[in-house]
This record gives structure tokens, C-alpha cells and sequence, in this order.
């Protein structure tokens, strides 16, 4: 009983959408400071739904508690990381918000102790994606590329959550000390103070085509 | 006189060949737990074999049957005699699984044209024809066949791969040794597996598997370079447990005559039935074949075979009827008279009348289940206490004191009053509800980001539950106190809200009415129709019908319920029901008659509206069941 119901709600709860953002920052000696939020505020009638289940599609659905530790794991894994500093996260399971911010001494550090987290969850696919310099700076163009978000083989291969996808949202804001000269991606916004660029795009579009995330970011160092 | 005689004996061989030739209903194997019969194949005519193939029940045999020869053919081209019945079967014993069907057959060469993978393999000493192809073998014998499948179950298989899996290949330079050694220890384990195996069947298959792992043992010892790996053992014990099962099946039916019909009174009679379709399923050997309850038969053996009696006469017939937009299903579940006090006791209540003003009219399902656990808990404790007494095993005594104490000190009345057992539940259909969701707001000039609530509307499903209780004052204290610990529980004018309750999102109501707790995400049920839904409540004809009916009346609307239910949580089985059912729209209305002492009869009415063929809509209602059945 308790899960016909579950399940009927579930159903129902579809039109909500996922929003993830990143947000990254360069000091002028080459440090920075990373974000990156997953909300899932408008699927938590959903996820509760799922959380509230054994099973689904035959696999076994984490407790939160679960959750929690698995999160706390990378979390120590990072940590450990050398050059990366100020670690905080924040996870908030009534509105199922998921927040971490931590702070790079360089990005050669960051790119290395993704990956190491990364390679600490064991999935060979994701290593992949992760194995390249997806994110590049050398204090005046910064190269982005979002990895292929499809190699964390996500459940979501119903129509109803291609669905949630195409509702969704991926924002990728990058941030500077110094003015922006100019930008490869079309779709990328300049802020009014010129210091930083937006990037959106429907995270079912980001999955179906990664590359359109990518853009290369030129600032002007001397204009500061 | 000569031709007098003649004549004579030419009518008798007349009469007698077509009085006492073989029907497919003769060639349905004992092992056959479940069995659907269609009589009225002409019906079938025009289905395609790659339609039927399609179905679950013929899932274990379709693989080889679904290929290029069946394309575009129709049951009718696959040379079936349309005079003879199409009987599907099931059976499922610790060792074995056994699947099939048999036919008539009109016209061989037809048949050989459609299923064309069967090889002829032997004639056999009765004159029966058998052919075999990759997994399946198919009899013919007369005018009927049978196309039969056994496979050893996997839980056998794998116990009899594991205890020889010292074969493992990273044999060390003393093997010989190492194999001498383990041949004792495989022994060991082999004997140790015989004693656990109560099926005579098992013991026998054991003990030849043991002379033919002899035989490789000895083969190995002399060529140890060409070991075999787990898997192709386990592949082996498969096949040779499957040509050692068919032959067991073909021995018994075939050439012995000896089939469910002729051992089992209860399936002759019913399969002499007329209706277009006919069902048997035997709970008794289902029950006894039950994986989930190995702890009770591991630990209470004794008991378990006592349990297992009063279980031993619990099985469901059921007949089907189609017109031209309703198929009809009668069910009959049988039990003996142990089971069936319980049952009488348990299920045969007035209805509870607080539950009928609670269901809307337009309510798309909703179904009623009117049982007094009371009744039924003080007959059980009354049938089942004497079985359990005479036992002396140490757990079993003291969980019968455990039982008996509990039985006296806890007040029956008071704990039967507040959860009665019966309830009802409606689903209302879809409504919108507020959610509140986070977003980010953006600053323009530097993208900095803030978060702000913003809510949306989210269709939910709206549902109503209600149990029957006599002491909902309970419910009102429990609420009233945690009220007072937590905001998210308030009481408002004639019933409670439990705030985000459901998925930390919607709020729950409850009212709790002297004679039934009503839990519901309804808001216009706390609103307006607290005290029932008055001239909005179904119908004094539908209520007349609930209270013919006996502890259960369902009805549904398929459109506007099944069709619109998530199978993503379902397990496999579920789903094939399920899917099954959404292809549908109609109306199904299910309920059950008054119990007897050896009988609860149900009737199934499902009224279609669909484009498909009759048919087609019997299939899918034989499926469904065939599903749920196995």
C-alpha cells in the first residue's frame, strides 16, 4: 500500500527540473576558488519518492545516511588533496541542495585532485573523462570543457526523465580579476562589470552534446 | 456373417478410436501446478504466431519458435486442430521447471512448415513421435502434441555446480594429491546434500551425478590438461539434468499415460468445463515449493508438514467467459476445513457503512476489504494452538508460551477495536498541489547569485484510505500530544493536518471518525465533504452490489488509473502485469462471495472498449493471470 502510493506520486512529480551550476575564480597568482551546486529543490517530491523505496529498477536505492557517507568519503579524499584547501560542504536534504567550495592553490592541483576523487569512486568511465585537462589557465585564456556528464551512467534512460533533463538546467560561471577580452562560445554572457562569463544551457542538451559548454575565455591582464 | 462381422468391428474400432483417442487435456505432464485450457480456439484463429509468441506464457518456448519460419503465419497455418483445446502449463518442484503446451494437431506438414527448427528424433515404443529442437521437445502423438520444456531450477543447479566446483583451475603441481583429497571432501558434500534433499527425484539425480563425477574424475586423473571450467560444468549438470527430466516427463506421460488429468480429480473436473477458457492452479504444491518460507520448513520441519495439511486441499479454479466486450472471469479459491473456519470467520462482515459515504462516485478506483482480524485471530489461535502443542521442540515451546501469554494479558478488545482490519481506499484522481522549490537569482553586474524561494504547481495523486476502528480516540490523543512538540501537526475544525507529511511536500489530513480513521491528501474532502460525500458518494446500485459481495469488492477504471501508474519500481513480474493491463481502457470490477467452509468464490468482470480483437483481449487477461500465477 505504501508503495502504490509512493509510486502513483512519483509519477506525477516529473515536470520538476535539475539545476547544476559551477563556479570557479582565479586570483592574479593563479589560485582560485571552485563551486559546484547541484539543486534538486524542484524533483524533491521525487527523489523523496525514491528515497522512501527499496528498490527501483531492480537496484537497491541508498538511505540518506548512506548518501551522507558515501559524500563523506570524497569528501576526505579531497581533502587530502595537496594544494586544495578549504573544503566545505554543504548538504541540505529537505530541499536536496548539494554544495561544495573549496579553494585551489593552482589548477594543476585542482585538475589532480578531481581526479583523484574522481578515481576513488572506482567508475572506470568517469576516470576516462576525468584522465585530460578538461579546464586549463595560464593567467590570461582559460579553456573549459564540461566532461562527458553522460560516463557517470546516470538512471535516467526513461522518456520521462529525458524529460526532467530538458528541464534542466546547467550553469557554468567563470570569474576573473580581470577584465574579459573575448570569449569562443557565442551563447556566453559577459557580466556588466566584464570580470565574468555565464554559460546555459539545458543540461539535456549538455548531456546529448558536451561540447557545447566549452568556451575559451581570453582577460586582459594589464587593464586591471 | 463374414462381413456382418466385419462391419461390426469396423464400428467399434470407429467409435472406439474417436471415444478414447488421446485430446491434448491427456497430455498436460503431473508436474503441472498451474494449467490455463482454452477451449474456444476458433476464437485464436486469426491471432499471428508471432502475436502469440509474444505472450508470457510462452516465454520459455518462444526463443526457438519466434523466427523467420512463423512470420506472417497465423495459428491456423501452423496446422492446429481447432476442435481440440490449447492448454498452457506450469509447474515448478525444488529440481525442476517444467513448462509447455499442448494441441491438436490437424495437419502435420503444416505444423513442420511453421515450426520448422524440430528435428525428428525417435519413434517412440507406443508409437508417439518425438522432435526435438535446441531447448524444447515436442510429442506427437495422435491427433495431439505437446511441446514440452524442462529446465532444472537454478537454486538446484547451482548447489550441485558449487559442491563440485573443486575443479577450479589454478591446480596446483601436487594436484594429484589435491584431487584425491578433494574426491573425499566432494563425497562428503554430496552426501551431506543428499540428506538435506527430501525429493526422492533429487536423491536419485544426486546419486547418479556422484557415478558420473566419478567417471570424470577417473577421465581427469588420467588427462588433467583439459579441465573444465565452472561454468561448462554447470552448463553440463544443465543439459544432463534436462534430456534426464524430459525423460523422466515422457516416460510418465507418454508412454505410461499417466498425466495431471488422470491423477487429479479436482483438474478433471474441471477442465471438462465448457466455458472458453478454464484455470487450475494447485496452491498446495505451490505452497510447499515456497522459497521464502525454508526457515520455517529448516527449523520446525514437523510443524511445517502439519502446516503444509492444512494447506494440502488450497487450490483455485477458475472459469472464463468472453462476450463481445466483457470477459468474465470466475474464480473459485478451495481450502480445507482447517483453513477454510478461518477463512468463514475472518471474511464474512457486514459492511462497514462509514466506508461507502467516503467513496466519490467519480472516484477513478477504489476497492473495499472487509475483514474482522478479530474473528479471524481468535479461530487460528483456536485451530493452529492444538498443531503446535503437540510439538516438544525447545523454540517451539517457548514461542508457544510467548504466544499464550501475550494471548491472556493483552486486551483482545481493546487492540482489535482500535485496528478492526477492515479499510478501504479510493484514488481520486490527479490534482495540483503548491511546492516550493529554490532558485538562483543573478546580479548582472558580477553574476553573483542569491537563492530565493519560488513555488510551483505539482499534479499529485489524490487518495483516500480508511480503517475500520472503534477506538479512533487513540489516533486524536496520539496527534493531540505530538501536536504539542512539532508546528508541522495542527487540528483544525474536524480533522488534523500533518504538514509536508507526504514526501516532505504535501500534507496529510486526518480524520478521525468514531468508527473510521480516514487518512487522505484531499483537500476538498476536509473541506467539504467531511462528513462524507452525501449524493456525491457512489451509487445506491453500486452499494447494493458491495454489500452482495463478500470481504472484497475492487473497481477500476483503467484509463484513468493503470494507465497513468510508473512501472519503474516494479519488479519484473509486476510490470508484465501491468503493462498488460495499461494497453487496456474498460472497466474492471472485482469482488469476492460470501466465504463457505471450503470455498470463497470470485468473479472478475472486465468490460473493454478497445479497438483489439476479442482475442487479442482474452490473451492479455490469460497472460496477466498466467503472470500472477507463477
Amino acid at each position: 500500500m505504501r508503495h502504490f502510493f509512493l509510486l502513483v506520486l512519483l509519477f506525477f512529480s516529473l515536470s520538476s527540473c535539475i539545476e547544476i551550476l559551477d563556479d570557479i575564480s582565479f586570483n592574479a597568482d593563479g589560485s582560485g576558488d571552485f563551486k559546484y551546486t547541484i539543486n534538486l529543490s524542484s524533483s524533491k517530491l521525487k527523489i523523496n519518492s525514491i528515497l522512501a523505496l527499496d528498490s527501483l529498477d531492480g537496484k537497491k536505492v541508498p538511505s540518506i545516511s548512506e548518501i551522507k557517507s558515501k559524500i563523506g568519503d570524497l569528501i576526505g579524499v579531497l581533502n587530502c588533496q595537496e594544494g586544495i584547501t578549504d573544503v566545505v560542504v554543504a548538504e541540505d536534504y529537505d530541499n536536496f541542495i548539494f554544495k561544495i567550495a573549496l579553494h585551489f592553490d593552482n589548477i594543476e592541483f585542482f585538475l589532480l585532485a578531481m581526479r583523484a576523487t574522481i578515481e576513488s569512486t572506482g567508475n572506470v568511465g568517469v576516470n576516462d573523462q576525468f584522465s585530460y585537462d578538461w579546464i586549463s589557465w595560464d593567467g590570461e585564456v582559460l579553456v573549459r570543457e564540461v566532461p562527458d556528464l553522460n560516463t557517470f551512467n546516470f538512471r535516467m534512460v526513461q522518456n520521462e526523465d529525458q524529460q526532467l533533463m530538458k528541464s534542466g538546467v546547467y550553469t557554468s560561471i567563470s570569474r576573473f580579476n580581470f577584465p574579459v577580452e573575448k570569449m569562443s562560445n557565442p551563447t556566453a554572457v559577459l557580466s556588466k562589470n566584464k570580470r565574468a562569463v555565464m554559460l546555459r544551457n539545458s543540461l539535456f542538451d549538455v548531456f546529448g552534446n558536451p561540447a557545447i559548454m566549452e568556451n575559451r575565455i581570453s582577460v586582459s591582464p594589464t587593464e586591471n | 456373417m463374414l462381413n456382418f462381422k466385419k462391419s461390426i468391428l469396423f464400428v467399434f474400432l470407429l467409435v472406439g478410436t474417436s471415444l478414447f483417442a488421446q485430446k491434448s487435456e491427456d497430455l498436460i505432464p503431473t508436474n503441472a501446478s498451474t494449467v490455463f485450457s482454452i477451449n474456444n480456439i476458433n476464437l485464436l484463429q486469426k491471432i499471428s504466431i508471432d502475436e502469440l509468441v509474444q505472450y508470457d506464457f510462452m516465454e520459455e518456448l518462444h526463443q526457438e519458435l519466434f523466427d523467420g519460419s512463423t512470420a506472417g503465419k497465423t495459428l491456423k497455418d501452423a496446422g492446429l486442430d481447432f476442435d481440440q483445446r490449447l492448454n498452457i502449463f506450469y509447474g515448478k518442484d525444488k529440481v525442476y521447471e517444467v513448462t509447455g503446451f499442448s494441441f491438436g494437431i490437424k495437419n502435420k506438414e503444416d505444423l513442420f512448415e511453421v515450426f520448422d527448427d524440430f528435428e525428428f528424433v525417435e519413434n517412440l515404443s507406443n508409437g508417439a513421435e518425438r522432435y526435438n529442437s535446441l531447448f524444447n521437445s515436442l510429442i506427437i502423438q495422435g491427433n495431439s502434441g505437446v511441446l514440452l520444456r524442462v529446465q532444472p531450477t537454478d537454486d538446484y543447479l547451482i548447489r550441485i555446480t558449487d559442491s563440485l566446483n573443486y575443479y577450479e583451475w589454478d591446480v596446483s603441481a601436487d594436484e594429484d594429491v589435491w584431487i584425491d583429497d578433494h574426491q573425499s571432501w566432494a563425497e562428503e558434500a554430496y552426501a551431506e546434500e543428499a540428506v538435506l534433499m527430501e525429493e526422492t527425484v533429487e536423491e536419485a539425480y544426486a546419486e547418479e551425478t556422484m557415478g558420473e563425477l566419478n567417471d570424470y574424475l577417473e577421465h581427469e586423473n588420467e588427462s588433467t590438461s583439459d579441465r573444465k571450467t565452472y561454468w561448462e560444468i554447470r552448463d553440463s549438470i544443465e543439459v544432463s539434468m534436462q534430456v534426464k527430466g524430459m525423460y523422466q516427463i515422457i516416460d510418465e506421460l507418454i508412454l505410461n499415460k499417466i498425466g495431471l488429468r488422470s491423477v487429479d480429480q479436482r483438474f478433471e473436473s474441471q477442465i471438462k468445463k465448457e466455458s472458453e477458457g478454464i484455470f487450475f492452479i494447485d496452491n498446495s504444491r505451490n505452497f510447499s515449493n515456497q522459497g521464502g518460507l525454508w526457515y520455517f520448513q529448516t527449523m520446525y520441519p514437523i510443524v511445517n508438514e502439519d502446516l503444509k495439511d492444512l494447506y494440502s486441499e488450497n487450490y483455485m479454479t477458475g472459469d472464463l467467459f468472453l462476450d463481445s466486450n466483457q470477459v468474465h472471469f470466475d474464480v473459485q479459491a478451495n481450502y480445507g476445513d482447517k483453513l477454510g473456519s478461518i477463512y468463514l470467520d475472518m471474511n464474512n462482515n457486514p459492511l462497514n457503512k462509514d466506508f461507502i459515504k467516503y467513496i466519490p462516485k467519480d472516484a477513478p478506483a477504489y476497492f473495499i476489504y472487509n475483514v474482522d482480524l478479530r474473528k479471524a485471530y481468535e479461530k487460528a489461535y483456536e485451530i493452529l494452538l492444538p498443531i503446535l502443542k503437540d510439538k516438544k521442540d525447545n523454540k517451539m515451546v517457548m514461542n508457544l508460551l510467548a504466544i499464550q501469554l501475550l494471548d491472556k494479558l493483552v486486551d483482545k478488545k481493546a487492540f482489535f477495536g482500535a485496528y478492526k482490519g477492515g479499510l478501504f481506499a479510493t484514488f481520486n484522481g490527479i490534482k495540483e498541489i503548491t511546492t516550493k522549490r529554490i532558485a538562483y537569482e543573478y546580479n548582472e553586474d558580477n553574476f553573483e547569485y542569491s537563492e530565493i524561494e519560488t513555488f510551483a504547481q505539482e499534479e499529485i495523486p489524490v487518495f483516500t484510505i480508511g480503517f475500520a476502528s472503534d477506538r479512533t480516540d487513540l489516533c486524536e490523543m496520539v496527534l493531540s500530544d505530538l501536536s504539542r512538540l512539532t508546528s508541522r501537526i495542527e487540528k483544525k475544525e474536524g480533522y488534523w493536518i500533518l504538514k509536508d507529511a507526504i514526501l516532505e511536500t504535501a500534507p496529510l489530513y486526518v480524520i478521525c471518525n468514531p468508527k473510521v480513521l480516514l487518512l487522505s491528501n484531499d483537500l476538498s474532502l476536509v473541506v467539504e465533504h467531511l462528513d462524507g460525500y452525501g449524493k456525491k458518494a457512489i451509487s445506491k446500485k453500486e452499494v447494493k452490489q458491495i454489500k452482495k459481495s463478500g470481504v472484497l469488492y475492487a473497481n477500476l477504471d483503467l484509463n484513468q488509473s493503470l494507465n497513468e501508474f510508473p512501472s519503474a519500481f516494479l519488479d519484473e513480474r509486476q510490470k508484465n502485469v501491468l503493462n498488460n493491463l495499461k494497453k487496456k481502457s474498460g472497466r474492471i470490477v472485482l469482488k469476492s462471495e460470501s466465504s463457505e467452509l471450503n470455498k470463497t468464490d470470485y468473479s472478475l468482470r472486465y468490460n473493454f472498449e478497445s479497438t483489439s480483437s476479442k482475442a487479442s483481449q482474452f490473451l492479455d487477461m490469460i497472460n496477466a493471470l498466467f503472470i500472477l500465477s507463477k
